[in-house]
């Protein structure tokens, strides 16, 4: 019950953290280069789905282990669910095409 | 206005977590290992057997009283802690001369007994675990009260560290997921802040509840305004803050009621070994009393309820409720939480994971204040000066060094030999002298070969502690994974694991690996291509 | 782009007293003023706390020791945001001050 409801939640967390990761128009231009970058709507919707899905873990969690240790362990998920998208946007993300040379990446990005 | 205030504490940020992000790493280290120290407590001594903590309540209590009253018929209190969960794998028991309320130590003893035949458990004599993980507050050689201070005032200062550091992090959400390997200095402050940002809730926990361990003695004075000074204001503040269990012995001689009924009862109210302790006062006496404690790691909430029986009717005389009030309920919390000893394997993990990002953030703290002004130092001077390099050997024998040296601990446990005189404090010296000896090879070495050559070592010692363990026990691997027996594979596995992380953290740091990672900016990282990077290592550094 | 990082070598002329590049005498003022205003600022905070509590003995004291970090930790900083030392130990003596009636209040 408790490993289920952990991984369950550890789920809903990446999905909800790559939802937000995907909100921001620098990390999605990073993580789908073809496809063209999303709508206001579209951010906002991502967003939504992301905080729908950590609350979500949060009920999970909450229900599975109790209030006080669902919490705890949230907290917990969270950071191991952004460290995965913190991965997937450093090594996996889609390689840009002139990755062999030292110049600065082609289109400057603000940062 | 903003932005000088900003500056203000971005400098505070970075003194104050460079003057004492050593202790710092020191402490992060080894309270990460103490999330899992009962585990290592158990892999330190092969000898003892599986945890027995299916053995039921009513058949632990008659084994430990009955050893009770062997080892210590006239004691004035007789205290059993039951094998409940991976806190307690064994049954303990604990006897005092006189009374429990008196401050300072009583006369009396100690033993972990099997909870069956009630025969002592036999094993090698080691600091184990339990002195690994208390060295985060107990600084090893150090007087108790000075090493409370220095870690109270590390805590602080970490403290201190966590807010500037949220304050000086402009794009805090912004670059929430952002990490830019291969750009020196960039990539340090986005890991430092990665690993910072990502488990903050973590870390702010974690520093703050820290400090409230030893409020009382941080802050006399406040205690003092409450209680007044002296021994008999510090045993009425003990009693008032442990336990409600007042009681004076009658003299009169009177047969202890029999505890199963008074077990059943208290299953009954917590569900089946949910028993912490079995604490009874003047057994014999006419006015004895038994306090059951319930477990304090069913929820974060560090406390468990407490039934207090008449010794000799069994009739129950007062509920003490886990939770007292909203403030030493929050306390108890807060210690909860830092502790983790309600964690099941999952979240514990989750605990040590989050603890060795806690780790990595304070290294990669120090080593970003190096990298940072070497690279303007040399721009200016052309080459760095002694404080700088000082800092960097130091950051090299503290962050790769103490990891050494633990590897040194668990060797030491498995390879000096079982009957040397003091082995525990043994093992704690060869622990510090590997250390020691770390600090001098950093001072001697060339920065980038010590890098590597101290990961390398690191990487080995701890992936072949399993190898070590199959030449020196029967509990090894190819044994305890066929069983299940997980706190020794767990242990195996982990140390064969952190070996292969630091394998490529070394392949990453050899020496001649251009661009260094621990060269300054992307820029430069491309210009000192054509210097081979062990001249260059060495010309800086002359 | 790095964040606002301490520059001891800047030179802009700043308006107000550069902690970064100011020199010892200032810092190790300053560095007073934080570690023992802030001892007696939490003591006290956290003395007063206590006592407002309506709470037993040793509850009220958890309370006040509750508090007391985080009024530490806000001092430092404090301390070390203000425009000068001086200013730094004039605002940390002047709360003390300005504390004390409440004390004659709570009948400490």
């Amino acid at each position: 019950m408790s490993d289920l409801s952990f991984l369950t939640a550890m789920l809903c967390s990446v999905t909800g953290m790559f939802a937000l990761c995907l909100s921001a128009q620098r990390h999605w231009r990073k993580l789908r280069p073809s496809s063209p970058p999303p709508s206001r709507g579209r951010r906002r919707g991502l967003q939504a789905l992301g905080w729908l899905a950590l609350t979500l873990a949060a009920a999970l969690l909450a229900v599975g282990l109790g209030p006080g240790t669902g919490l705890t362990a949230w907290f917990g998920v969270q950071t191991l669910a952004a460290l995965c998208v913190v991965f997937t946007l450093t090594y996996g993300a889609p390689k840009p095409r002139q990755r062999r040379t030292f110049r600065p990446e082609p289109t400057p990005r603000r940062t | 206005m903003k932005d000088g205030f900003r500056q203000s504490m971005a400098w505070l940020h970075t003194w104050m977590g460079l003057l004492l992000g050593w202790v710092l790493y020191f402490m992060f280290v080894t309270g990460t290992a103490g999330y899992f120290d009962t585990e290592i407590d158990r892999w330190m001594q092969p000898e003892l057997p599986r945890a027995q903590t299916d053995v039921p309540a009513q058949t632990t209590v008659r084994t430990a009283l009955r050893r009770l009253e062997e080892e210590a018929p006239e004691a004035a209190r007789w205290l059993i802690a039951l094998p409940m969960d991976r806190n307690q794998p064994y049954t303990s028991i604990l006897w005092q001369a006189d009374g429990g309320n008196q401050a300072g130590r009583p006369r009396g003893g100690r033993q972990t007994i099997d909870a069956i035949t009630g025969d002592p458990l036999q094993a090698r004599d080691t600091a184990g675990g339990q002195q690994l993980y208390q060295m985060h507050w107990r600084l090893h050689y150090l007087p108790d009260s000075l090493s409370a201070w220095i870690v109270g005032l590390a805590s602080l200062f970490m403290l201190t560290a966590i807010i500037t550091g949220i304050i000086v992090h402009k794009k805090i959400f912004k670059d929430f997921f952002v990490f830019r390997p291969g750009k020196g200095q960039r990539s340090w402050l986005d890991a430092h802040n990665v690993l910072s940002v990502l488990a903050l809730p973590f870390h702010l926990m974690i520093t703050y509840s820290g400090l409230l361990f030893m409020g009382f003695i941080y802050f006399p004075l406040m205690v003092a305004a409450f209680y007044g000074t002296g021994a008999e204001a510090e045993r009425t503040l003990r009693a008032e803050m442990f336990s409600g269990l007042r009681v004076e012995a009658s003299g009169e001689p009177a047969p202890l009621t029999n505890l199963s009924a008074l077990i059943t009862q208290a299953e009954t109210r917590w569900g089946a070994s949910n028993i912490r302790h079995v604490d009874i006062r003047y057994p014999g006496d006419a006015q004895a009393r038994i306090l059951l404690r319930a477990s304090h790691a069913q929820t974060p909430l560090r406390r468990g309820e407490e039934l207090i029986f008449h010794g000799v009717t069994g009739e129950l005389l007062e509920t003490s409720a886990a939770f007292r009030s909203p403030t030493t309920g929050m306390q108890d919390i807060l210690l909860g939480l830092h502790e983790g000893l309600f964690a099941g394997p999952l979240l514990r993990w989750l605990y040590f994971f989050s603890g060795v990002l806690g780790t990595a953030m304070v290294a990669t703290g120090l080593v970003l204040w190096t990298v940072k002004r070497r690279q303007r130092i040399e721009a200016r001077d052309g080459r760095a000066h002694t404080g700088i390099v000082l800092v960097e050997r130091l950051n090299i024998g503290v962050v790769a060094g103490l990891l050494v040296a633990i590897a040194a601990y668990f060797w030491a446990n498995r390879l000096l030999p079982l009957e040397m005189a003091n082995r525990s404090d043994w093992e704690l010296h060869v622990l510090f002298l590997t250390w020691l000896l770390m600090l001098v090879h950093a001072m001697l070495r060339p920065r980038r070969h010590a890098w590597f050559e101290q990961c390398t070592l690191a990487a080995a010692a701890y992936a072949l502690l399993p190898l070590l363990n199959i030449l020196t026990t029967e509990r090894h691997l190819l044994r305890s994974l066929p069983n299940g027996d997980w706190p020794l594979a767990g242990f195996d596995l982990t140390v064969l694991g952190l070996g292969l992380a630091l394998a490529v953290a070394a392949y990453r740091l050899h020496p001649s690996r251009d661009p260094s990672p621990l060269a300054a900016g992307a820029a430069k990282a491309g210009d000192g291509r054509h210097h081979h990077g062990t001249q260059e290592a060495k010309t800086v550094e002359s | 782009m790095a964040p606002t990082t301490a520059r001891p070598l800047a030179t802009d002329g700043g308006r107000r007293e550069r902690l970064t590049r100011h020199p010892a005498p200032g810092i190790l003022s300053r560095a007073m003023a934080a570690l023992a205003g802030g001892y007696m600022l939490s003591t006290l905070g956290g003395i007063l706390l206590a006592a407002a509590l309506p709470l037993n003995r040793v509850e009220s004291l958890t309370g006040g020791l509750l508090l007391s970090y985080p009024i530490f930790t806000a001092t430092f900083i404090w301390v070390f945001a203000a425009r000068s030392a001086g200013r730094a130990w004039l605002g940390i003596l002047a709360t003390a001050v300005l504390l004390a009636p409440l004390y004659w209040m709570l009948g400490i």
